[in-house]
């Protein structure tokens, strides 16, 4: 039996009341909606028309709200009973961009249902490898899971979008208040202000770039624009192709995907559990099968795949309320904000500084949280070197990234992702280090609590 | 909680000054532009072309020239010509003022002070261009290409002016391209292909700019005018292939088949690169005497810096 960690206002297993609930949904919605200019992207990139952005929008909404759902579930070894929202993948961006480049959106949905079936098959052997993932490993898929946000977070922070813009003033100070404001109430605030440390944040952030004229006439136009109410459906809707040739790509992606899930629900596990020591592979089984239906289900109804959203697992831990009908709540909201396209497309116009400020606290938690694992599982010297050796080459993908532009052929995949780098290279150094005796336990630090 | 909204007030008041919304006429102005570097050195060029409107030259002048202005701060620095091609203003170098420059032409023989002149012989009393050529602010071996932007401004005592303000990190936008390839085939229906492909092929000409140029295609894709390769004039280029084997040039011709214009992406390493970039082309199809022309220009998309491919 799990034992409830002090800080945790609403648990797993909890029921908030009515306009709690509401508001904790409302403030995941507002995160899941961060990566919905993907789909805007990508249909724009390949020439797609307006009702084609719009539709795919709509359906990858849908795709993740059904995604949400089925995670927040666990019946029958199925979903892992966690508040573990999904989003538009990031790490499917460009592969999905490569397939749509090369066959359009049929070619994307057809491979985009590869990727969700081998993550269930994933999902059944995934008992059978469980010695492949220590603490110390599943620490270090949660920290690279926190390290591959930097990026997203700290460009929106700092308002560039292309490489050689200048730093936007008004746009950081925008960024910095917004922040500060969710900083300040997860530090300072008590009792169940915490529960909406980002709400009053983006608020705030809203408030600011309203009055400096970062949001205003243009972004509410787009608004004004959507109609209320539309059929989410695009034509070709259900044209679906496949190519082997990506396959080992999408192959690869799915890992990724499932090895980032599998972090997020080990996030999930420590958040609810005081006395946490190392995952529960039944229950994150349930959860890469749940995550393989909402991969599927993107590609069958047209949608771009959605993945499982580390922010919004932080967000969870540093408000304090985890509660899975939080999790049905949000995924019912997105479902049916996929319906209403005026009420998405405010979501989709969310000022650039405050999605940065948002993406920069939950990282915090997420890198903190991979960090805490990692130490927790009490360092030794191979431990250390398995960690340490993987970390370096895995970041360094990100730092010099031309140090592997000369790899080509399938092996490339692996260098597509700092993530599946990094836990490659330790699964495979915690295999050869296996058969040497263990080294004595270095001293462990004390670990502040996430 | 008190030490908390204290805090956030001061930011507020710290904030507060710092900000100032944004003029929606020079906001509608910067909006087809896609990249920030762009729309500032926009903003920058238009709101000192409304100070010239508003209160005259020399006013205008004695306040560019103030220590703690934003003028001196700006990384990019604003010059102002007559319709003679006289320099009145530099932000820069002080002994260019008063000197006449028309005929000061680019290393590649582009005649920059004219292109800047021809702006004022718009009909719009604001109107405004973009000129390209190769420069360097100190000395150098190699120039680099700077964009700059021209705004037609009339004083206060009806004289015509060109203000202007260039940066060597200007990046290709699409309506650069957009532009460009418009002005090549108006030049192709004015002047026929004989002068006109003469003029795209010029180095000297507005059609090279940026690091790309205008190229024409027949409609079975074999290349007309290559300024890249001008000895190798009718080469196939249909059967090219991107660097994930998309055929760039037959999708071009098939969408110019039910279009007047069209875009098309595909993916090419930038030189000396291995991995490849997002390029962009942007095409126009002509009509010229029962012979149907593909004119187009391409340059490479910069990808979001988030963004991995």
């Amino acid at each position: 039996m799990p034992r409830r960690p002090p800080g945790l206002i609403y648990a797993v297993d909890e029921r908030p009341p009515a306009l709690t609930l509401c508001l904790l949904a409302i403030q995941h919605i507002f995160l899941m909606s961060s990566t919905l200019v993907l789909p805007v992207v990508l249909v724009s990139e390949i020439g797609g028309r307006f009702e084609e952005v719009r539709g795919i929008v709509a359906l990858s909404m849908i795709s993740c709200g059904v995604g949400t759902i089925v995670q927040a579930m666990r019946v029958r070894g199925f979903g892992s009973g966690f508040l573990c929202p999904n989003l538009v993948g990031p790490n499917f961006f460009g592969s999905l961009m490569g397939a749509a480049w090369l066959g359009g959106l049929p070619l994307m949905r057809g491979m985009t249902i590869a990727a969700g079936l081998f993550e269930a098959l994933f999902a059944r052997v995934i008992h059978r490898v469980r010695f492949l993932f220590p603490p110390e490993i599943t620490g270090l898929v949660v920290l690279m899971v926190g390290e591959a946000l930097i990026p997203l977070g700290a460009s929106k922070f700092l308002g560039i979008t292309y490489p050689d813009e200048p730093i936007s003033g008004v746009s950081f100070a925008v960024a910095a208040a917004t922040l500060f404001c969710m900083v300040a109430v997860n530090v300072w605030g008590r009792g169940k202000l915490r529960l909406y440390g980002v709400l009053i944040g983006l608020i705030g952030g809203y408030v600011l770039s309203l009055a400096t004229g970062l949001f205003g006439a243009a972004q509410l136009h787009r608004v004004f624009q959507a109609p209320w109410v539309a059929f989410p459906w695009m034509a070709g809707i259900t044209r679906i192709s496949f190519r082997w040739s990506l396959l080992p790509a999408f192959l690869i992606v799915s890992a990724t995907g499932a090895l980032k899930t599998m972090g997020n629900l080990t996030m999930c596990e420590k958040v609810n559990d005081a006395d946490w020591k190392e995952p529960d592979i039944d229950r994150i089984s349930g959860g890469l099968l749940a995550d393989s239906v909402a991969v599927t289900v993107s590609g069958l109804i047209g949608g771009m795949a959605s993945d499982t959203s580390s922010s919004n697992v932080a967000l969870s831990s540093a408000s304090g309320a985890t509660s899975r009908v939080i999790g049905y709540a949000a995924g019912g909201l997105f479902v049916a904000l996929g319906f209403f396209p005026k009420l998405s497309a405010l979501l989709s116009v969310m000022p650039t500084p405050v999605m940065g400020a948002i993406l920069v606290f939950v990282t915090s938690f997420m890198l903190l949280s991979g960090a805490q694992i990692i130490l927790s599982s009490g360092l030794d010297a191979r431990k250390i070197f398995i960690v340490g050796i993987a970390l370096v080459f895995g970041l360094s993908l990100d730092i010099l990234p031309e140090l592997y532009a000369g790899i080509q052929g399938w092996l490339r995949s692996l260098f597509d992702s700092p993530l599946t780098l990094a836990t490659v290279i330790a699964v495979v150094l915690n295999q050869v280090l296996r058969s040497h005796r263990a080294t004595k336990p270095a001293d462990t630090l004390p670990v502040p609590s996430v | 909680m008190i030490r908390f909204s204290m805090a956030f007030v001061l930011l507020l008041c710290l904030l507060g000054p710092g900000c100032s919304r944004r003029d929606s006429r020079a906001e509608s102005r910067v909006d087809p532009y896609l990249y920030e570097d762009t729309r500032q050195l926009v903003r920058f060029v238009e709101s000192a072309a409304d100070l010239i409107e508003e209160r005259g030259t020399e006013a205008a002048f004695r306040e560019f020239q103030r220590p703690d202005s934003s003028w001196q701060k700006s990384p990019t620095y604003l010059f102002v010509y007559d319709t003679e091609g006289r320099n009145v203003w530099h932000g820069m170098n002080p002994e260019l003022v008063g000197k006449d420059l028309i005929t000061l032409r680019d290393p590649l023989g582009k005649p920059v002070v004219q292109s800047i002149v021809d702006v004022a012989g718009r009909p719009e009393e604001n109107a405004s261009d973009w000129i390209f050529y190769l420069w360097e602010e100190r000395p150098d071996f190699h120039p680099e290409w700077k964009g700059s932007y021209i705004r037609k401004v009339v004083a206060p005592d009806g004289k015509v002016y060109l203000v202007g303000s260039g940066s060597s990190r200007i990046k290709v936008e699409k309506v650069f391209a957009e532009r460009q390839v418009d002005a090549a085939a108006n030049l192709l229906r004015q002047q026929g292909t004989e002068i006109a492909f003469h003029e795209l092929i010029d180095p000297a000409s507005r059609f090279n700019y940026l690091g790309t140029f205008v190229f024409v295609l027949d409609a079975q894709g074999r290349a007309l005018v290559d300024p890249s390769y001008p000895t190798l004039r009718g080469r196939d280029m249909s059967s090219f292939r991107d660097a994930v084997g998309r055929p760039v040039v037959q999708e071009l011709l098939q969408k110019l088949e039910n279009s007047e214009t069209a875009w098309v992406q595909f993916l090419w390493p930038k030189p000396g690169e291995r991995l490849p970039s997002r390029k962009l082309i942007y095409a126009r199809r002509v009509q010229l005497g029962g012979q149907t022309l593909v004119v187009g220009s391409d340059f490479f998309l910069a990808t979001p810096i988030w963004m991995k491919l």
